[in-house]
Order: C-alpha cells, then sequence, then structure tokens
C-alpha cells in the first residue's frame, strides 16, 4: 500500500504487483513506445547515445557471451551515403523483382514469384512496398536520424549470437524511448553487408556480420502514445485441460 | 491443428487484386480532426492526406482497394485529438494470412 506521501511525492510502484494496478514506468515505456520516422534536425548529445548503449550491454546473452558490437554514425555524409548505396540495392532489386514497374514486366513477375518461395519473409508485401519506396527515392531508410546506431554480430557466440544481438538492441530502444528519443529499427541496414567496400568500411570482416540498425532521435511532434493493437490467442494448459485466452 | 492450407502455403499472390487483401482501414471523426498533418506525416504507408479548402482541411485515407496502411496505428499515437485510429487489421490472404488474433483492444490491466 502506498501512503498518501508517497502518492504526492510521485513515488511509484515497482517490483510488485496487485490486480488492476496502473502501468508502471517500464511497462509504460513498453507500451508507448512507436517507432518514429519523423526527427529533428538536432544532434543528440553525445553522453545520451553513450547511455543508451549503456542499457544494451547489460542485455542478457547466451552463456554471458555478449557477442555484439555497436556501431555509432553521427556524420550526416556517411548516413546519407550509406542511403544512397541502400537505395542503389533496392533500384536493382525493383527492376528485378518489381512486376508494377520494372521494364522485364512479366519476367520480373515470374522472378517474383519464384523468390517468394524462396525468401518469402523478404517478399513480404510490407517490406516489398518500402524497397519500391526506397528505389524511387520516396522513403529514406533512416528517416532523417542524426544518429544511427549498427549492432554488429560476432558470429563466434554461443547458440544463436544473433538473438542475444536483437534483445541488445530492443534494451537500446527501450532506453532510448525512456530517455525522450525517438527510435525505429532498420532492417535495411543489413544490405551493407552485399558490399565488399562497405564490410571493410565498417569493420563488418568475420566473425563480425550485421544484424540491423536502430535510427535515434528526436522525434517531431508527439509520437509516443498508446494505441489498440489486435488481441492474440494465448493457448494455456493447466489443470490437466487446454484453453484459449486472449 | 492446420493452420494453412497447402493450397494457402503454396499461393503468393500479386496483392494487386482486392479481393486477396484486407489492407488496414483507418476512420477519422471529421469534427474533432483539426488538419494538423501530423498522421500524415508519421505514415509508414503513405496511406492518409489532407484534403479540404484551406483551414478546413482534414485527415482522409488515400481511395484506393489496396493501400499500403498496416494498421499500425501510428496515426491514431500521434493525434493529439484522438481524431483517427485504425478499424480493423491489415490481412494479406493465402500464403501470409493472419492468424490467431483477434479485434482491437488498447492495452489491458490485468
Amino acid at each position: 500500500m502506498t501512503t498518501e506521501v508517497e502518492e504526492r511525492s510521485g513515488a511509484v510502484e515497482m517490483y510488485s504487483w496487485h490486480e488492476g494496478m496502473d502501468f508502471n514506468p517500464v511497462e509504460k515505456v513498453i507500451l508507448e513506445r512507436r517507432s518514429v520516422r519523423r526527427y529533428q534536425d538536432r544532434q543528440v548529445p553525445e553522453k545520451l547515445v553513450r547511455r543508451v548503449c549503456e542499457a544494451g550491454r547489460f542485455a542478457p546473452t547466451a552463456g554471458n557471451c555478449q557477442a555484439f558490437k555497436f556501431v555509432v554514425i553521427r556524420d550526416p555524409a556517411l548516413i546519407d551515403e550509406i542511403e544512397r548505396f541502400v537505395g542503389r540495392l533496392c533500384r536493382i532489386t525493383s527492376f528485378l523483382l518489381d512486376w508494377r514497374s520494372s521494364p522485364l514486366g512479366r519476367a520480373a513477375w515470374l522472378l517474383a514469384q519464384a523468390t517468394a518461395r524462396i525468401v518469402p519473409n523478404w517478399l513480404h508485401p510490407v517490406p516489398f512496398g518500402a524497397v519500391s519506396l526506397i528505389a524511387q527515392g520516396k522513403l529514406k531508410v533512416f528517416h532523417g536520424a542524426p544518429t544511427i546506431v549498427l549492432v554488429l554480430i560476432d558470429k563466434r557466440g554461443v547458440g544463436y549470437p544473433e538473438k542475444d544481438a536483437y534483445i541488445c538492441a530492443q534494451n537500446i530502444i527501450l532506453a532510448a524511448h525512456s530517455l525522450g528519443l525517438g527510435t525505429c529499427w532498420v532492417g535495411f541496414a543489413e544490405m551493407l553487408k552485399y558490399s565488399p567496400a562497405w564490410r571493410r568500411r565498417l569493420g563488418l570482416r568475420w566473425p563480425l556480420g550485421i544484424g540491423m540498425g536502430i535510427a535515434l532521435g528526436y522525434p517531431q511532434g508527439q509520437p509516443d502514445g498508446m494505441v489498440a493493437r489486435e488481441l492474440h490467442e494465448i493457448d494455456w494448459f493447466e489443470g490437466g485441460e487446454k484453453r484459449t485466452v486472449y | 491443428m492446420v493452420y494453412l492450407t497447402w493450397k494457402d502455403r503454396l499461393r503468393v499472390p500479386t496483392y494487386d487484386d482486392p479481393s486477396h487483401v484486407m489492407t488496414g482501414k483507418v476512420e477519422v471523426d471529421a469534427e474533432l480532426c483539426n488538419g494538423c498533418g501530423m498522421c500524415v506525416k508519421v505514415c509508414p504507408g503513405s496511406a492518409l492526406y489532407l484534403e479540404g479548402p484551406p483551414g478546413g482541411k482534414k485527415a482522409r485515407m488515400v481511395a484506393r482497394p489496396v493501400t499500403d496502411c498496416m494498421s499500425c496505428n501510428d496515426c491514431a499515437a500521434v493525434c493529439e485529438r484522438d481524431a483517427i485510429s485504425a478499424r480493423g487489421g491489415c490481412d494479406y490472404g493465402f500464403y501470409y494470412r493472419t492468424l490467431f488474433k483477434r479485434d482491437f483492444v488498447p492495452p489491458r490491466r490485468f
């Protein structure tokens, strides 16, 4: 039970639960986090980036192997260069696979159908639409964020080091949101691995591989907030029977 | 339990046909919307635009049967007046069919 004094002083309940209690600050950060795709021009202070990387450093990893490495990019020219490179790759992808605009026409459609069977996750309509938008120059890969954090993976890590790296990235994202920053996962950063020149430049040599990029910056407006989402079915095994809860 | 039939598993249409996909639907409360345009700016699928006379602009959803709206509700989160929200999830048919998901519900306090 919180006393009246504690309530007035803004003390919050952590590490305890009672039914129907209000969301605690950690839950609030998780529930209010939205992916931010509009950033202010002003740069994030260096110390703040160092601080959110600390949250990443303390992520759980298999066998405490900590098989990740951060690369922070804050040079607008370098970010621009990466975006142009990804744009070029997206234009090639569009040329080969986008049956809506490719001069290859029906051949592009056939190629897309074949590719969708091999890598269905990449040919999902949503990322595929993003490829087209990036190719047309309508979407910026890093959404104009002033700071990019790339999470690299040491491929010699215990078990599945890439999963550890993603957990680590989520720590960074939640910490960044709790400190007033906007973030966005940028899977397209992975495309850097296809270029020997970029691999050399960013140190993506074995045993290091690229995981994903995180765009960091101060958001335009107030994009954070709780929203409605679909309920998900949960199978519940208890008391010798199976139920479905939502 | 079978979630996807073999027919569904093997079929990846182009989703140009509106009968193969139900993309997200967004509802705008015209009385609450003040046309600030933040939702249009943040929409990752470019599925919104502003329409109307100067001073009386309202957010609208693009009038195509297949849009890039994925019901992310970023528009609802950014709207200061709670004038906009996604109704109904985005469901690509066949191979990418939505499974074990139900209605939209805000975060619950158990």
